[in-house]
């Protein structure tokens, strides 16, 4: 059982909440706006350390990266706060009405998402797992040095490293599988953390039910797999930039987490993407959305564009993710593999129809998660079609569409969690409903 | 001849099963399923069917969400069966797929350590390659000991013939 080693888990935990209390510090205390009630209640108590890990952590691995992503990562935060110095002095109220300020069902949500992953063996078990903690059991430094060498044995070549390098910090540097296993689920757990203290109280319930209608979910949240770490950073960033539409300091956690997913998997930036597109696509007011979307898209940028720009220095290529547009000739098989995997019932029940009827009516009012769902899909979609024979071959063999599909799922859900709590709410006064529909768009 | 562990149709009952497809969905549809245009226009029709369902004004609110959260956990059912009961990493199993897993990777691992580092020379257990890869990660050396991955490796364990470390049976 993973729970005996997930102590190993607490110095890197500890340290990023260091740094990002020292950033936010520095910052002005920016994060203090998406803390939903009283900072120094209970709700404050939980959300904050959280906040702060992310950020603390989006520095760490930005450092170890290289020297230049952490001094664009910083550059971006400084930005942002020249931009919004005098801001929001005091925090404007959270845009759905909040009844949770006590945080109660944030702890008991969080105490559950924490047993459920710390219940699993503490032994890698799923062909991914293997491959990220394999890359994980080098150490941060080794790991960096053997990505940037065209001669070294890893495999796969020329994949983003933060998940891994994030993995080895959360074991403790140590190389036991127990250890690796538990820096996995470290990473996992604040990932899952990190949404759940920036859901609504409702919501969050919804939300957690929806994700548990998707059997398949249940067993990357067990996993040392990064991709729910992706679809649920990218619910995270969608919520924080809903924030930034009253309270641009939000932005600076955005930054950090826009930061860490696109690190992540080469997939990430094609969510940062969508999520930045359609935080300008659903506003009244696109421009000054815009260099909002500019600034965390630079976020993801600072990770992404650092690592391929390093991996093209060092003469490394990624074989399997080249544009090379062979998808084109097999466009109808990877529709029909997509669907396929989406009408899987063992694996995700019915959640699927649901989400495509449901997305469909909330495209129509412009719904950000809707919007931003059909962008992600619509990118992943295009990545495949653009992709190398071999990632192709991947895909038609069965092993890419429901990872991705997992990469959506967090965001599908809380669309989904969206539409019954509007449609549960609708009778009630606008100010007594905590996903208001009818509220002027920003 | 023995079925082969990977085309099982059933839930991923064999570890081996569980390392190549445990992620890729909760059974086997990734491999046997049919990626049909019928398919695809299920998951349409379903998708018009919800909304039709959402729609329709004349019944309670609360009635149309109860029905479509009924619907989806209803749905969800075999897949939970699936994970609770059948597969190799059900509550019931997984300590045991996991011990197979542990068993290869450490005996990979010591083995490879003594002798500074080692390769894979005979490859006939799929699942078997993702342990290997993480169990040889960071042990690098000029001649590598050579180890043999035979098709029940996982079951099976390993054992060392001198230079050689053979896991499987031999056939």
């Amino acid at each position: 059982m993973l729970l005996l080693s997930l102590h190993l888990a607490l110095p890197l935990f500890l340290a990023s909440i260091l740094v990002g209390a020292l950033a936010d510090r520095l910052l002005g205390g920016p994060l203090a706006s998406l803390v939903q009630g009283p900072p120094r209640g209970a709700s404050g108590l939980v959300t904050r350390p959280i906040l702060l890990a992310i950020v603390g952590l989006s520095l760490l691995l930005a450092g170890l990266l290289h020297p230049l992503a952490a001094l664009a990562l910083v550059a971006l935060h400084a930005m942002l706060r020249r931009w919004t110095r005098g801001e929001g002095a005091a925090p404007a109220p959270i845009p759905h009405a909040d009844h949770d300020v006590r945080g109660g069902s944030r702890l008991v949500t969080l105490g559950a998402a924490v047993l459920a992953i710390a219940l699993r063996p503490d032994t890698p078990i799923y062909w991914d797992e293997h491959v990220w903690l394999a890359k994980a059991r080098l150490g941060p430094l080794a790991l960096r040095a053997a990505a940037l060498d065209p001669d070294a044995p890893i495999i796969p070549r020329g994949y983003p490293i933060l998940g891994s390098l994030a993995e080895s910090l959360f074991a403790s540097l140590q190389t036991d599988l127990p250890a690796l296993t538990a820096g996995a689920a470290a990473l996992v757990g604040l990932a899952l953390s990190l949404v759940i203290v920036l859901l609504t109280p409702r919501g969050r319930l919804a939300w957690s039910v929806a994700m548990l209608t998707m059997p398949l979910v249940w067993v990357h949240l067990r996993s040392a797999q990064l991709d729910l770490v992706v679809g649920l950073l990218a619910l995270a960033l969608l919520r924080t930039l809903d924030r930034a539409r009253t309270d641009r300091r939000a932005l600076h956690a955005s930054l950090a987490i826009a930061f860490v997913l696109a690190g992540t998997k080469d997939e990430g930036l094609a969510h940062v993407l969508a999520l930045a597109a359609a935080h300008v696509l659903t506003s009244s007011e696109p421009r000054a959305r815009l260099a909002e979307a500019s600034l965390v898209l630079g976020g993801a940028l600072a990770s992404f564009a650092t690592f391929h720009v390093l991996l093209a220095l060092h003469g490394v290529s990624n074989d399997d993710h080249n544009l090379s547009l062979a998808g084109l000739t097999q466009l109808g098989a990877i529709v029909l593999e997509l669907a396929r995997a989406a009408t899987d019932v063992a694996s995700f029940g019915f959640a699927w129809p649901i989400v495509l009827g449901l997305g469909t009516l909330a495209l129509a009012r412009r719904d950000a998660s809707a919007v931003t769902l059909l962008l992600q899909a619509l990118l992943l979609g295009a990545g495949l079609v653009a992709g190398t024979e071999q990632l192709v071959a991947f895909t038609l063999d069965g092993t890419v569409a429901a990872r991705l599909l997992v990469q959506l799922a967090p965001i599908a859900c809380w669309l989904v969690a969206c539409a019954i709590v509007q449609s549960l709410d609708r009778g009630r006064p606008s100010d007594e409903r905590e996903i208001d529909v009818n509220a002027p768009r920003l | 001849m023995d079925p082969d562990p990977l085309q099982d149709p059933r839930c991923l009952v064999t570890t081996e099963a569980l390392v190549v497809d445990g992620a890729n969905g909760v059974c086997r549809d990734a491999r046997v399923g049919d990626a049909s245009v019928l398919r695809a226009a299920s998951w349409i029709v379903g998708a018009a069917l919800v909304v039709a369902w959402w729609r329709a004004e004349r019944l309670p609110r609360r009635r149309r969400v109860a029905v479509v959260v009924a619907l989806a956990t209803m749905a969800a059912l075999p897949g939970w069966y699936a994970l609770l009961a059948v597969r190799a990493d059900s509550p019931s199993h997984v300590a045991e797929s996991a011990r197979d897993v542990h068993r290869l990777h450490d005996g990979l691992r010591d083995f490879a350590r003594r002798h500074g580092c080692a390769e894979v020379t005979v490859d006939a257990c799929t699942g078997c390659a993702p342990i290997a890869r993480l169990a040889l990660s960071d042990l690098i050396c000029a001649t590598p000991a050579s180890i043999e991955l035979h098709e029940d490796a996982l079951e099976v364990g390993c054992l060392e013939h001198e230079a050689r470390l053979v896991c499987g049976t031999e056939r």
